[in-house]
Order: structure tokens, then C-alpha cells, then sequence
């Protein structure tokens, strides 16, 4: 009886932590969805807004005196500069440009000296001065931003390690287009877990007909066999008539671990080897025995693009390359074209796409 | 060996009436015997770990801090979005009140003043110019401190972008890096809109040098920005850093590897990308006082002190016995 006493008794102390921290409320995490900070180029605001009135300006100054370091804003983790605004920079040019007079008369001073408005009030008089365009003698400009309407693809600064490797961080895709190379960053890895995605090799690439002006037969079960002229050699993954070469060894994608926001990329190099013009075109295909194929907000993202322009804006989901062949481009004999295919999991995806994997077959058709 | 009481009494000449160790012959001494050899062995496993140790720490600080500068770096692009976002959004607002498009086609600097000051007010951006699509400012705003305005954008390349995609999925909004007389500038743009056409344009702009500098309180390292030839153009460094080698600004800005290198002799500076609006538009050094060939040599100089306080401790040992001895 003793015994049992006893044995209940340190039964019950060792439980008593797990009974404790059972009952501790859940502990907060970030919710990938919501935390990042988004940059928004696309959407404009509903609707337009009504003007402020001229108060603000003062409720912003006194705010902003408001935000200076009061006592150990830092938490202890550094020294706060008293009465200084943490946006307060400590930066400086190393062009040394110097001060420049205003070209602009001075019209208004508001928020007790913090803002200064200026603006022509009768038409300027006098010699017009030059522009400050960004583009002065002695000046490297940066890139121009992207051309175009869509967002370019992400990039990658710091993130990940380079040449491709993965660290703690992530790991890191890098695609090359056209005169330049992008990289992309992608996210850290997040709570909610990721499918591992393994898309088939180009050699499972099927080319499903043929066109009449003769272009690329198919061996992987898909098309014709006619080759009319050309070498009809087959590329490292490709078939007779459409020669591809891939940037990753044999062809195949492997995307595994990843997270909501993580994506991977190959760059195919596909050139007619045939002796005729023909359009190419690609269609995916698999099993859809999963999540990823949906055509829905858990769906897999697959973009193609040609490298020597801008990617796409947004990607369609992986359903959309099913139904059917997506003309591509017209190849020449003997012409080359660089595609990029990219598969992206959305940020927005649940936990419904754990775990879970998809084999895409990439059909090539040749019209 | 005989045991005795006493513990000391183990030699034969430790004995009274033993032989005496001078009577004895002495046994044949081979070299790996002899004591100076010993010693040599012992001074060099001494010094070899001195050194290995001084090395292992140097290597893991150093490290460390490849470590955190790669991650300050990250950090930096990273906040660079924010004060994108903060800049977007002061352009949406200026470009979406109701009346700043009519005010800058009818040239109209009051009106504007009562509707973009205010906008400008609460908003943490700086400068704010009002242009018309031939690049004449109708109407800047100015923080204090801030560069003073100039009459014409003219032939910017932003402006021109920015009204010709005005229609497309992103509005004519975009972010650059542009370096004005007055320094180099982030730049957020957007086109402003009245009746479907684009009547010019509202720049949202900050200092780069003030971009870096606020970053590089959030990051805690030293940050430059150097162009695309690879010369420094801003930095929060308080030394002239020097320019990045003219191929490599190239390779970095095309998408290579990060880069390590010593500026000014002792800081260490990992050389990154600036991204602005996802791509590319300057390189990005961030760097740090390298003073793990300190550390290394403090942990070289504790290994020593350890190890001569254990050949002190050794010795005196050996010496008390010795003593000991000769007292007996």
C-alpha cells in the first residue's frame, strides 16, 4: 500500500508539468499571411479620397515629437539617444552635392517650421534652369525599374546562399534572363508546412502531334515521328525535332520542404532541330490526386515565360496547363528559345497541401 | 619493491646502508629517454595548441560574423521594402484625392498646397514633388532638412514610364534609385490621373543616404550603397569607403555571389544587392569593425596562461618531492 502511495505520488509529480503546460494558453505565432509587409504596385485604392484637412499637419508633429526616444526605448538592448526620432537618419552622401538654392519659390511654412511648401504663384521669370533628371555628367545611373505592366519576379539581395546552395536561410533559386540575371529570394520558412513537389524529367516530355509542316515527332508516346529535315537530334531531354536542354541535371525539378511563398525553376533551352517551322506548345499533365492540382487557392503556380523578356505578373495555377495545349512560340529550324518554367506555392496555402506531392509531366507539342 | 612506512623510502640508496646511486653504474640512456628531448616535445604540444586554439576561436568569430552581416544585409532589403511600402502609399494618396488632378492641370499651387501638404504632413516621406507630364514642378513639399526643390524633372526616366503604363495592371506606379544633383534618392512615383488620362505625376522621394541611415539603425551595421561601376554613393560608414572593383559591381548587380572584402583594413564588408521594386539598383555593402583576430589572440593568451599554470603546478609538485627527498 505504501508502495502504490508512493509510486501515485511521483506519478503524479511527474506529471504535473505536462498537466501545466497543457493548460498554458497557446503561444501566439506571425500568420504568414498577414505579417509580411507586401508591396503593392497593382491595385489602386478604391476610389478616390476626400482631402485632409490642414490640423494634420500639427497632430503630425506633435506625434512625431511624440516617437522621440523618451527613457530605455531600446529595451535594454541599446542605448536610446534621448529626444532623438528613431527615423532620424545617420546616413550621408558620399557624392558630397552640397546645399542647392530652391528653384522654386517659397509659398508656404507650416507645422511650426517642419514643412515647407513651395509652388509658382505668377509664371517663372528667367532663364530656365536645367533639369534634375538623375542623369548629369559623371553620373552611373541605377537600372531603369523593370519595363512593362507586370511586377518583376522577386529577388533576391542577401537572402539564401549563393550559387544555389541552401544554408538555415533557405534556399535559393537563381534564374537568368535575357542581357541580366534576377535571383529570387525566397521567404524563410514559415509554420505551416509544404508539399514536396517532384515535377517529371523533360524526358517524360511527350510530343503529342505533329504539325503538317513537319516539326518534332515524338518517342515519348505523344506524337507522330515525321522529321522532314534537320538533324532530328534529341537534346539532353528532348525528342527528335525539339531539342531541350535543361539547367538542372536530368531534367528534373525537385521541390521538396519548401513553404508557403517558395518556389523553384528550371530554364529549358529548346531549339528546332526539325527542317520546318512549327509552334510550339506545352501542356501539363499528372495524376491530380492531390491538392496542388486544384484549381483553387491551394492550387500549385506554374509560370513559363520567355527569359529574354519579363516574367509574368502572377502565375496561373498548375490546373490551367492541363486543360490543354498553350501555344508557346514559333520556332524556325535551327532557332533557339530559353523558357523558364517556375512552380510557386502560394502564400496563401493551408495546411491542406502538407505533405503532399505532385509528378507533372511537361507534353511538348510541336504544330 | 620493498614497502616500508615510509612512503618516500623506495629507492635502494633511500635505505640505510644502500648502496649509493653515485657507487651505481649508470644504465644506458637512450635518445627518446633523455629529459631536454622531453621537454622539446612538451613546448611544442604547448605551442601547437596555443596556436590551434587561437586559430579555432579567430575562425569561429569570424565566422559569426560573416554570419550576421550576411543576415544585417538580408535584414536591410528587407526594411527597404517597408519604406518602399511607406512611399507607395504616399503617392496612392496624393495621386487619389479628389482635386489634385484638376489643381495641377489648371496650375492651381494653393489649391494643391491645402491638398498634398497635409498628405505629405502624415506621411514619413520627405519630399514630394508635383509634376506635369513635361517634367515642370508645379508644386514640391519639403521636410525639414530636406533637399530644396528644383523646377524640372525633365527627361527623367521614371516620369516618363511611369505616364506611359499609367493605364497598365500597375497604375505607372514604380520605385527607383535615382541620383539627383542634390544626392541619390529612392524614388516612388505614380501618375496622376484625371479622366482617364495622365496629367502628370506625383514623386514621392527620401534621401538614400537617410533610407541607409534609418536601415542601419534597424540593422545595427554599417551600410553603403555603392552604383553599378561599383563607386560608393551613400553609406552610413563614417569613413570614406572604398570603390568596389568595377567587374565585380557588375557581377553582383547581374545576380553573383556575395562578395567579402576588408574596407578601411579592418572592416570586414559583405557586398550584396540593393533591391529596389524586386530588382536590382545598386550594391549593397554592409560591414563591421572585424576584431576577431582579437579574440583569437585573447583565447591564445588565456590557453597559455592555462597551460604555464599547469607545468607551475606540475612543477611544484615535482619540486616538493625533490625536497622531500633530499630532506629525508
Amino acid at each position: 500500500m505504501k508502495r502504490l502511495a508512493v509510486l501515485a505520488v511521483v506519478l503524479g509529480a511527474l506529471a504535473a508539468p505536462a498537466l501545466a503546460h497543457a493548460a498554458a494558453p497557446p503561444i501566439a505565432r506571425p500568420d504568414p499571411v498577414l505579417y509580411p509587409v507586401r508591396l503593392d504596385y497593382t491595385n489602386p485604392l478604391p476610389g478616390s479620397l476626400a482631402p485632409l484637412a490642414q490640423g494634420v499637419i500639427m497632430a503630425f508633429v506633435r506625434d512625431e515629437a511624440d516617437l522621440a526616444y523618451a527613457r530605455d526605448d531600446l529595451g535594454g538592448f541599446g542605448q536610446a539617444r534621448i529626444g532623438v526620432i528613431p527615423l532620424t537618419s545617420g546616413g550621408r552622401d558620399v557624392l558630397l552635392p552640397g546645399k542647392h538654392a530652391t528653384q522654386i519659390p517659397l509659398f508656404k511654412v507650416s507645422g511650426g517650421g517642419t514643412i515647407s511648401s513651395f509652388t509658382f504663384t505668377s509664371p517663372p521669370t528667367g532663364p530656365t534652369p536645367p533639369p534634375d533628371n538623375g542623369s548629369g555628367p559623371g553620373i552611373t545611373p541605377p537600372p531603369p525599374p523593370s519595363p512593362g505592366e507586370n511586377v518583376p519576379p522577386a529577388n533576391q539581395g542577401f537572402g539564401g546562399t549563393p550559387g544555389g546552395g541552401s544554408s538555415g536561410g533557405g534556399s535559393t533559386t537563381t534564374t537568368t534572363g535575357g542581357g541580366g540575371t534576377t535571383t529570387r529570394k525566397l521567404p524563410p520558412p514559415t509554420t505551416t508546412t509544404a508539399p514536396p513537389v517532384t515535377t517529371a524529367p523533360s524526358t517524360t516530355t511527350t510530343i503529342a502531334a505533329s504539325g503538317a509542316g513537319g516539326g518534332g515527332g515524338g518517342s515519348g508516346g505523344g506524337g507522330g515521328s515525321a522529321c522532314s529535315g534537320g538533324s532530328c537530334s534529341p537534346g539532353a531531354c528532348g525528342t527528335p525535332g525539339i531539342s531541350i536542354t535543361s539547367t538542372i541535371p536530368s531534367c528534373t525539378i525537385v521541390f521538396g520542404n519548401g513553404g508557403p511563398g517558395d518556389s523553384t525553376s528550371e530554364i529549358l533551352t529548346i531549339t528546332n532541330t526539325s527542317g520546318s517551322p512549327y509552334t510550339l506548345s506545352l501542356r501539363a499533365s499528372g495524376p491530380h490526386n492531390s491538392s496542388l492540382w486544384q484549381n483553387g487557392p491551394d492550387g500549385l503556380l506554374m509560370g513559363v515565360w520567355d527569359v529574354s523578356g519579363p516574367a509574368p505578373g502572377s502565375f496561373p495555377t498548375l490546373f490551367s496547363w492541363t486543360t490543354g495545349y498553350w501555344p508557346l512560340t514559333t520556332l524556325n529550324p535551327g532557332q533557339t528559345v530559353q523558357y523558364e518554367i517556375e512552380l510557386f506555392l502560394p502564400t496563401t496555402v493551408g495546411n491542406a497541401d502538407q505533405n503532399k506531392a505532385a509528378v507533372i509531366d511537361f507534353d511538348w507539342m510541336a504544330s | 619493491m620493498a614497502v616500508t612506512e615510509d612512503p618516500w623510502l623506495t629507492w635502494p640508496e633511500d635505505f640505510p646502508g644502500g648502496e649509493s646511486r653515485a657507487s651505481r653504474p649508470e644504465p644506458p640512456r637512450h635518445w627518446y629517454m633523455r629529459r631536454e628531448l622531453h621537454l622539446l616535445i612538451g613546448i611544442a604540444v604547448a605551442v601547437l595548441t596555443v596556436y590551434l586554439a587561437g586559430q579555432r576561436a579567430y575562425a569561429g568569430a569570424r565566422a559569426t560574423l560573416d554570419e550576421r552581416l550576411v543576415q544585417s544585409g538580408a535584414g536591410a532589403d528587407a526594411a527597404l521594402i517597408g519604406i518602399e511600402s511607406e512611399q507607395l502609399s504616399a503617392v496612392r494618396a496624393v495621386a487619389f484625392t479628389q482635386g489634385v488632378g484638376e489643381a495641377l492641370v489648371k496650375h492651381d499651387g494653393p489649391t494643391l498646397n491645402r491638398l498634398v501638404t497635409p498628405l505629405q504632413a502624415n506621411s514619413t516621406v520627405p519630399m514630394i514633388d508635383i509634376v506635369e507630364p513635361d517634367g515642370r514642378v508645379v508644386f514640391a513639399v519639403r521636410s525639414k532638412g530636406a533637399p530644396a526643390p528644383v523646377a524640372s524633372r525633365a527627361g527623367l526616366h521614371a516620369l516618363s514610364q511611369s505616364l506611359r503604363e499609367a493605364r497598365g495592371t500597375r497604375g505607372g506606379r514604380l520605385s527607383e534609385i535615382v541620383i539627383y544633383r542634390s544626392g541619390p534618392t529612392l524614388l516612388t512615383i505614380s501618375p496622376i490621373v484625371v479622366g482617364g488620362a495622365a496629367v502628370g505625376a506625383v514623386l514621392a522621394m527620401s534621401p538614400l543616404a537617410d533610407v541607409l541611415g534609418r536601415i542601419s539603425q534597424e540593422v545595427n551595421v554599417e551600410l553603403t550603397a555603392y552604383d553599378a561601376i561599383g563607386d560608393p554613393i551613400a553609406t552610413t560608414a563614417s569613413f570614406n569607403p572604398k570603390p568596389v572593383d568595377s567587374s565585380t559591381a557588375q557581377a553582383l548587380m547581374g545576380g553573383g555571389a556575395i562578395v567579402t572584402r576588408y574596407n578601411r583594413t579592418d572592416h570586414r564588408e559583405k557586398l550584396g544587392r540593393l533591391i529596389v521594386d524586386h530588382q536590382p539598383d545598386a550594391v549593397l555593402g554592409v560591414s563591421l569593425e572585424d576584431d576577431s583576430n582579437v579574440v583569437g589572440r585573447m583565447v591564445s593568451i588565456d590557453v597559455a596562461i592555462g597551460l604555464l599554470c599547469t607545468a607551475l603546478i606540475f612543477a611544484s609538485f615535482w619540486a616538493r618531492v625533490v625536497l622531500a627527498r633530499r630532506l629525508e
